[in-house]
């Protein structure tokens, strides 16, 4: 299975992932998880991937990231053929 | 530039817990030459009790200040500071350039916080101050100056001076400590400050194996039993009694309860909470651990002065953030070492208090990475409840793991195996280990203080009503009496070790 890697920010009560391809924002997290999967379908990708969401730590402000250097990583599995919807529209 | 953690390795010379972790070593390191007959550490300046109108009819450095080790005798105090200077600039800006900081501004900041902290130790060891009515290694500072008065606070003093000065800076002066924030690092150094410990903690196995690792085994008992109550008991009152959603429970709860800021951001993170909750608990947090450092040592002293060690396992348990723990244990050490020599003329031995106040949080610290683990597994499956094909990193656990921590006990148990494997070596060792752990150990301790001082600004506090609220009655009527009621349990009856 191919891994697909994004970074994961939060800005103004939303979250974003990113990657050279591509910018998704959202709401709350499984939201985001949603608007990816339609944005790759958009792109073109198909079958099994796995998802990999990497916190940027910049979010937090300069005098609290002396106290823990790491907020989350998040690993999933998406699945690109299931929503034909997109498939065909595309 | 984002920064991310993505493998392992990340983060090693970019992140100030690595970066503590390394110039604790280092400076371990060099102390560590003294086996070989190096002596590279002596250098550094200590400064030395002192009267008033003593010094102002002759005035002489010699007075104020001294070096480290005989070897250096004959270099200048003054050049002597000037050196340390010198020495922990560079350095500490080394690591700034890596951890990405503005390092125009924080050889500035630093330059300022780094004179401002000799001038707080220095006053402080006035002897009017500090000076003990009572022989301690032949030497009696109170009669040997006649003095008619003195606070007789010991070395606690200077962490005192320093404090308010710090206060002062970071709430009366904005724009000054606006310039100062960027080198006004107290969790880097005092990080930096507990590695260097860490020697400490090797000297005390050296001197008592027995006491030394029931004290470390109680400490962890102690800590965990703390995450057993103090988390489920927050978090209930939270959600009952205050109306608040799960998120932000669970990141009070883990702040409050656990150590602090770096709880907030691990189980905020653990549970995927939006930022801006642990960075409004984190604000919370911060005053509040500063409450904490100023209420709590003259309380457990004046309340508890026979039980020192109980007295500093409970400052670990209640004080949050790495800093004000180690910042509330070292003043509670020193008013407890000067209370009791004062009335008995029996000196304990310093340190031991101290390190029962950090043992305790370093358990707490480590268990924070396994803690977040499990509490994102149960969130996932148990509280969320949506299907999910999510998986949980096993890095998360590392990448939450104090890295200084490792260090701290990377070197106890090098210190160990001296002891065990090289008997003849010990002697040589303690010499270097001595004088890390001590004038070099006591800088970072004393650079927290201040810098402490200068991040805390109480104006914070407005517009947090209700979170203020529950976190002072969960601070004060249930983290505070059961962890000393823990402390208890675990460590009543040790004392630390008498100088004869």
């Amino acid at each position: 299975m191919s891994t697909l890697e994004f970074e994961l920010s939060f800005r103004n009560n939303r979250w974003f992932c990113k990657n050279n391809q591509l910018v998704c924002e959202a709401g709350d997290l499984h939201l985001l998880d949603e608007k990816l999967k339609e944005a790759l379908i958009s792109l073109g990708y198909k079958g099994n991937y796995q998802i990999k969401y990497h916190f940027d730590f910049d979010v937090f402000p300069l005098w609290m990231r002396q106290y823990m250097p790491h907020y989350f990583n998040r690993n999933f599995e998406i699945n690109l053929t299931q929503n034909n919807n997109y498939e065909s529209s595309k | 530039m984002s920064q991310v953690n993505k493998k392992w390795y990340q983060g090693m010379f970019s992140n100030e817990d690595w970066w503590a972790a390394w110039l604790g070593l280092f400076f371990f390191g060099l102390g560590l030459l003294s086996i070989w007959g190096l002596d590279v550490v002596g250098w550094i300046v200590k400064p030395k009790t002192w009267e008033f109108t003593n010094l102002v009819s002759d005035f002489s450095w010699s007075k104020l200040l001294k070096t480290s080790s005989k070897n250096y005798k004959n270099l200048h105090p003054f050049a002597a500071l000037l050196i340390t200077y010198v020495v922990f600039a560079v350095l500490t800006t080394i690591g700034a350039y890596y951890q990405k900081l503005n390092v125009k501004k924080y050889f500035k900041g630093f330059t300022i916080i780094f004179f401002l902290t000799w001038f707080a130790w220095i006053v402080g060891h006035e002897a009017h101050l500090s000076a003990i009515n009572a022989t301690v290694k032949g030497k009696n500072y109170y009669q040997m100056f006649h003095l008619s008065w003195g606070l007789q606070l010991g070395g606690g003093a200077s962490y005192i001076l320093a404090l308010i000065i710090g206060l002062i800076i970071g709430n009366f002066m904005s724009g000054f400590s606006e310039k100062l924030k960027e080198a006004a690092k107290p969790e880097w150094f005092i990080k930096t400050g507990i590695v260097l410990l860490g020697i400490k903690l090797g000297m005390m196995t050296m001197k008592a194996a027995g006491f030394t690792y029931e004290l470390a085994i109680a400490g962890a008992a102690a800590a965990f039993v703390a995450y057993l109550l103090f988390w489920p008991i927050v978090y209930y009152i939270g959600r009952k009694f205050f109306g608040l959603n799960r998120s932000s429970a669970a990141v009070l709860s883990s702040g409050i309860s656990i150590c602090g800021v770096s709880a907030s951001i691990a189980t905020a993170g653990a549970i995927k909470a939006k930022p801006v909750i642990p960075i409004a608990v984190s604000t919370l947090i911060l005053i509040f651990a500063m409450v904490e450092l100023v209420v709590l040592p003259p309380l457990y002293t004046n309340l508890a002065p026979n039980q020192p060690i109980v007295n500093g396992a409970a400052m670990g348990m209640t004080v949050k953030t790495d800093g004000a723990d180690a910042a509330a244990g070292a003043i509670l050490d020193e008013l407890m070492v000067s209370k009791h020599l004062k009335k008995t003329g029996e000196h304990w031995e310093e340190g031991w208090i101290l390190s029962a106040a950090i043992l305790t949080k370093i358990w707490i610290d480590i268990f924070i990475g396994i803690w977040s683990f499990v509490l994102a597994i149960i969130w996932m499956r148990k509280v969320e409840g949506k299907e999910s094909n999510e998986k949980i990193p096993k890095s998360e656990i590392w990448f939450r793991l104090p890295k200084f921590v490792m260090a701290y006990m990377l070197v106890w148990f090098i210190y160990l195996g001296i002891m065990y494997f090289f008997p003849d070596l010990v002697d040589a060792a303690k010499f270097g280990g001595n004088i890390v752990q001590g004038p070099f150990r006591k800088l970072m301790f004393m650079l927290t203080f201040l810098s402490i001082g200068i991040i805390t600004n109480f104006k914070h506090l407005k517009g947090m009503g209700k979170l203020t609220l529950l976190y002072a009655i969960a601070l004060f009527v249930i983290i505070a009496p059961i962890a000393y009621l823990v402390a208890y349990l675990f460590h009543h009856g040790m004392m630390p070790p008498v100088i004869e």
